[in-house]
């Protein structure tokens, strides 16, 4: 069963002669539960279509459905609110707000909805994550390790249906990058949470069930290779 | 605290010096406001004191009251107080005194404590009691072996009316002099003026007094007064009305207008003018402080993305804005109400000093609680729109835009809702700066294209603060070389004029006349009135420049006549003689007039030599009979008609120091025939028309020897509010120092911009230059030396100071130009009065004030350490 679905999703970006075409009628379906990997060289797109998914940024033209909403046509209270339930964003840069603490940071989307965690996920969570006793550092006073920890922390903590995760090792050594992997499997199992995640090294492709290979902005390439 | 109020909180913490520079334009723009309300405040309430010391503080007056209906009045449920006066009675004074008479008004208590009288007082005290007297100051000149405390025995007598003939019962009486009053009465009335005490329950029934009131309600008193009037059976007169009046000047202040006169009266225009003011300043401070939002909202365009990636909604990205607006605005409105106080404190003690001596009295600043609570909502309604901007632009911002920190000028097209993007760093090229400066000329240039956006508020606060200095100087400048150029054509150096509501004694106007040292004297009375013409009443010339349809707002058309403003000018016999000789006549009736038969060619012209151009105005003839109206205005209760027979049509004015105006037809009759027609006007404008006004043409320099001279002869015989004295040494003083004061609190207005654009500057040139470390560091790394790095901020603090003189210049020539051409002031003249230097001494300090804040803030930038600057510090 699809969990999400695009139909002719295209994105252009600048005007006249600058124009650039990020993403050109891109079709896609991803079933709930799936570990999708999107590779791809840099400026092929690939992050152009993570974060039309992630409700960041807005198609020129397509559809994308998400448990059959298609949020590119939702207004923007409603596309906030799709970013806090519905999908977790990881990137590269942790993006993290500076002033924030970590317990903070991570609990952010709920505080948004003026909500908070029950205690006994958050302490999963973070138990998981290995931030318990990091919860009252600012992002500033945390290794880039830590940091994307506190950023995936974020991304799960309302359960989202969907993980986007864009190039989340890029900035990491090698332990970390496979800490966070490790981590993602985790959740993808652990919370049955549906991954796609943006990544130049093949290594880390190989551990997700399937691998899209974008280029130009078109799809090239669609390989399951884990059932 | 929910999340976006705690993340709201941090930021204004950690960005402290967007965070001060925010909170110095809310402090400024809210001072600016509370000293405006200080202003206004104090101004209104001086017009208040003012009218309270000229006039007395009563709302509606009631006269020929019978003394056993007060106790009606003081019942009344709509009084507050009852000031009473009247009992006149007049006392023949013992013999040896210079007049034979003491004209006595006798007030009570109420009327001492609240009417103007008290003002006058010279010396001693108020009557307190029944038998206790202030006499007029002639009374001691003339008498000198009498001072105050002393007794005079009298023989009393009531009576009816100020002619001293209407004398009835007489008593013996002793008077104490208590205090000398700065008053005066005619000599033709053989006695001096003089007030008592009265105790109103003890006046006989039949006896009549005026009746002042103050309301409980000012706003009921022209319905509750005319009622009260009725209620104590008081007759109408034969237009209906009962014998009341009302103090509308005063009413006027407080807001309360007779029915129909809103819109007629002065303080509405002002209330309108303070209005347009403060939204005008509204305006311009939403527009400053909404940069320096901006400056904040761009800085931390990343974290905005990230909540919003995160799930934040566009009202909560607005809802941070809006409170880091109301956490940075409490303690600079706090702050303001003091701030502001005392500058308005030393702006207007600074200006009363100045002005004091033109107007005779100090303005004293007043601060009532209204002031703070108003200055509070109004700044923090222009602190909450001028972050609506910045609110409204960062919550339409696509998170991922706002993520990678694009710089994006958002703004949302309306009609369509969509997003339109503006990249302002776009590269352009500068080949002038190129050529000269090579590529760091390029790269200064475009930085500050770059961050034009950031400097916005400085720019503009800059340009108005020299437009608002010098726009208001130039137009000084242009008023001051219109007024040498009238001066210079008015052939007076001395004016007096006297004003006591009755004919001026005969030996005061004598000794004037007798003025040593005056090459030429002119004499006159004049009166408005009007005369109703046809249309072939107009000369040819005239009809050739528009006539009377031309006139439209001074000519009034009505059922095909024409009703024309005239002047009726009385001059004493010598000068009339002189006239009609002028004219080529010898003799004439008693009723004869000369009517100056000239109208000016072109009353819209700008230039003043122009606007001096006179043609033939109407088609009048020796011997002609014309008939003439009292009643030159429809709201004027008089309407007495009056025949002249002209004796005589002169071309133009005679020498006097009268310039009627525009379509006015100026009509000469002899002063005895002059003050017979005003004899029958209605009261009101009878007693303002007996005013006599005396021009002196002197040597140059003794103008002012002369006026000191004229002043001691006028105290002689009159109160020192029954005569006014100018020369032209004089008003010229007071000229400059209006202007002087003027310019005072116009430059401290423009001070407060002043410190917005320099805090401004601060703010945003540390903000830039903070955001280009890493340009800076990858320059110096590809090989760009110390004196490069300083070339190239050299330049950029240049190209960034002259912006805002590029901007306010071209706007302050328009300004002076404008004004040049509305005034007919010639462009050499009025450069050679306007203060140029003043306007170089500006543009040099903001050269230097900005080239040097970009040196220092620059310094960090130059220290910098290569390496740990280009390091990627990303969160």
């Amino acid at each position: 069963m699809d969990i999400l679905s695009t139909e002719g999703l295209t994105r252009r970006y600048g005007t006249g002669q600058t124009m650039v075409t990020a993403l050109d009628h891109v079709d896609l379906r991803v079933e709930r539960g799936q570990f999708v990997a999107v590779i791809g060289a840099s400026g092929s797109g690939k992050s152009t279509l993570l974060h039309l998914l992630g409700g960041v940024d807005r198609p020129d033209s397509g559809k994308i459905f998400v448990e059959d909403v298609d949020i590119a046509t939702l207004g923007e209270e409603r596309l906030a609110q799709y970013r806090r339930r519905k999908v977790g964003l990881i990137y590269q840069f942790y993006n993290l707000i500076p002033t924030l603490n970590v317990k903070k940071n991570i609990m952010l989307p709920m505080l948004l909805d003026n909500k908070k965690p029950g205690k006994e996920r958050f302490d999963d969570i973070v138990g998981t994550l290995g931030l318990s006793d990091r919860l009252e550092h600012l992002p500033g006073q945390l290794s880039g390790g830590q940091q994307q920890r506190v950023a995936i922390g974020r991304a799960l903590i309302y359960q989202p249906a969907i993980l986007l995760a864009d190039e989340p090792t890029g900035n990491l050594d090698r332990k970390n990058t496979e800490e966070i992997i490790s981590l993602l499997k985790l959740s993808n199992r652990q919370y049955k949470q549906t991954i796609l995640l943006i990544t130049h090294d093949e290594g880390v492709a190989l551990e997700a069930d399937r691998i899209i290979k974008i280029e130009d902005g078109k799809i090239i390439s669609d390989k399951v290779v884990r059932l | 605290m929910s999340i976006i109020q705690e993340y709201s909180l941090d930021q204004v913490r950690k960005n402290r010096r967007t965070s001060i520079s925010i909170m110095i334009a809310v402090l400024i723009a809210s001072t600016f406001l509370c000293s405006l309300l200080v202003f206004a405040q104090s101004f209104w309430k001086q017009m208040v004191q003012q009218e309270v010391y000229i006039a007395g503080d009563w709302d509606a007056e009631l006269m020929d009251v019978p003394a056993d209906r007060l106790g009606m009045i003081r019942d009344n449920g709509g009084v507050e107080t009852m000031l009473v006066k009247g009992d006149n009675r007049t006392a023949l004074l013992p013999e040896g005194m210079v007049l034979p008479y003491l004209l006595i008004q006798n007030c009570d208590s109420g009327y001492w404590d609240s009417m103007y009288e008290k003002s006058r007082l010279l010396r001693g005290r108020i009557p307190q009691a029944p038998g206790e007297i202030v006499v007029s100051k002639d009374f001691f000149l003339q008498n000198p072996v009498y001072g105050i405390g002393d007794t005079i025995a009298v023989e009393a007598e009531r009576r009816q009316s100020s002619n001293a003939a209407d004398i009835r019962q007489k008593e013996e009486e002793s008077l104490t002099i208590v205090g000398e009053l700065d008053v005066s009465v005619s000599s033709g009335y053989e006695g001096y003026i003089a007030y008592g005490f009265m105790e109103p329950d003890k006046l006989s029934p039949d006896s009549e007094v005026v009746v002042y009131l103050q309301m409980k309600r000012r706003g009921k008193v022209y319905t509750a007064v005319p009622q009260i009037a009725e209620a104590i059976g008081l007759p109408r007169d034969e237009y209906g009305n009962y014998p009341c009046r009302y103090h509308a000047a005063l009413l006027g202040w407080y807001g309360v207008y007779a029915p129909g006169h809103f819109f007629r009266s002065d303080v509405p225009r002002l209330f309108l003018g303070l209005l347009l003011a403060a939204g005008a300043s509204m305006a311009v401070f939403v527009y400053i402080i909404r940069g320096a939002f901006g400056i904040s909202a761009k800085q931390k365009i990343r974290q905005l993305g990230i909540l919003k990636s995160v799930g934040a909604g566009p009202k909560q990205i607005r809802r941070t804005v809006v409170y880091e607006a109301c956490i940075l605005s409490v303690i600079p409105i706090l702050l303001s109400m003091i701030l502001g106080y005392l500058f308005s404190f030393g702006v207007l003690s600074a200006y009363s000093d100045m002005v004091s001596e033109v107007f005779g009295s100090r303005m004293e600043v007043y601060f009532s609680p209204a002031v703070p609570l108003m200055t509070a909502v109004l700044s923090f309604v222009t602190v909450l729109l001028a972050a609506q901007g910045p609110a409204k632009q960062m919550s339409k911002i696509l998170p991922i835009q706002a993520v990678r920190g694009e710089q994006y000028s958002i703004s949302v097209c309306r009609r369509s809702g969509t997003l339109r993007k503006r990249a302002l760093n776009r590269a352009k090229n500068h080949p002038f700066l190129t050529r000269h400066f090579g590529f760091l000329g390029e790269i200064a240039a475009n930085s500050v294209r770059a961050g034009k956006k950031l400097y916005h508020t400085c720019m503009v606060t800059l340009s108005l603060c020299m437009l608002l200095a010098f726009g208001f100087l130039a137009a000084f400048t242009v008023s001051d070389i219109n007024n040498a150029q009238a001066e210079s054509l008015n052939p007076f150096d001395v004016n007096i004029t006297l004003r006591t509501g009755e004919r001026i004694q005969e030996v005061l106007l004598a000794e004037l006349k007798a003025m040593p040292g005056v090459q030429e004297t002119s004499v006159y009375a004049m009166a408005s009135c009007a005369v109703w013409l046809s249309e072939s009443d107009q000369s040819e010339e005239f009809i050739r420049a528009g006539g009377f349809d031309a006139a439209d707002g001074y000519i009034v058309q009505r059922d095909g006549r024409y009703r024309v403003p005239c002047v009726l000018v009385g001059m004493d016999p010598e000068g009339y003689r002189e006239c009609l000789r002028e004219a080529g006549v010898e003799t004439s009736s008693k009723s004869s007039a000369i009517i100056v038969n000239s109208v000016v060619k072109n009353p819209g012209a700008r230039d003043y030599g122009a606007m001096q151009e006179t043609i033939p105005y109407l088609n009048f003839r020796q011997g002609q009979q014309v008939e003439l109206t009292e009643k030159y205005s429809d709201d004027l209760q008089g309407d007495y008609i009056f025949m002249v027979d002209v004796a005589a049509v002169l071309p133009s004015m005679p020498r006097i120091g009268l310039d009627p105006s525009y379509y006015t037809l100026p009509v000469i009759v002899p002063m005895e025939e002059y003050y017979a027609i005003i004899g029958n006007f209605c009261d009101e404008t009878k007693l303002y028309n007996f005013r006599n006004y005396i021009n002196y043409a002197v040597a140059d320099g003794m103008d002012e020897e002369i006026q000191g001279e004229a002043e001691k002869i006028c105290s002689a015989y009159l109160g020192s509010s029954d005569f006014t004295t100018s020369s032209k040494s004089e008003r010229v003083r007071n000229r400059r120092r209006m202007t002087g004061a003027t310019m005072l609190i116009v430059c401290s207005l423009a001070a407060l911009f002043g410190i917005v654009g320099i805090s401004s500057a601060l703010s945003a040139i540390l903000n830039s230059l903070g955001q280009r470390r890493k340009e800076f560091a990858m320059l110096r790394s590809v090989g760009v030396d110390e004196k490069g790095i300083r070339r190239l901020l050299g330049m950029e603090g240049l190209l960034l100071s002259v912006r805002p003189i590029l901007i306010g210049l071209p706007l302050l020539v328009i300004v002076c130009a404008a004004q040049c051409y509305m005034m007919g002031v010639p462009v050499m003249e009025f450069l050679d009065t306007f203060p140029v230097w003043l306007l170089a001494v500006y543009i040099i300090l903001i050269l230097i004030v900005i080239n040097g804040i970009y040196m220092l803030a620059s310094k960090k930038i130059r220290d910098d350490v290569i390496v740990e600057a280009i390091k990627d510090d990303t969160v």
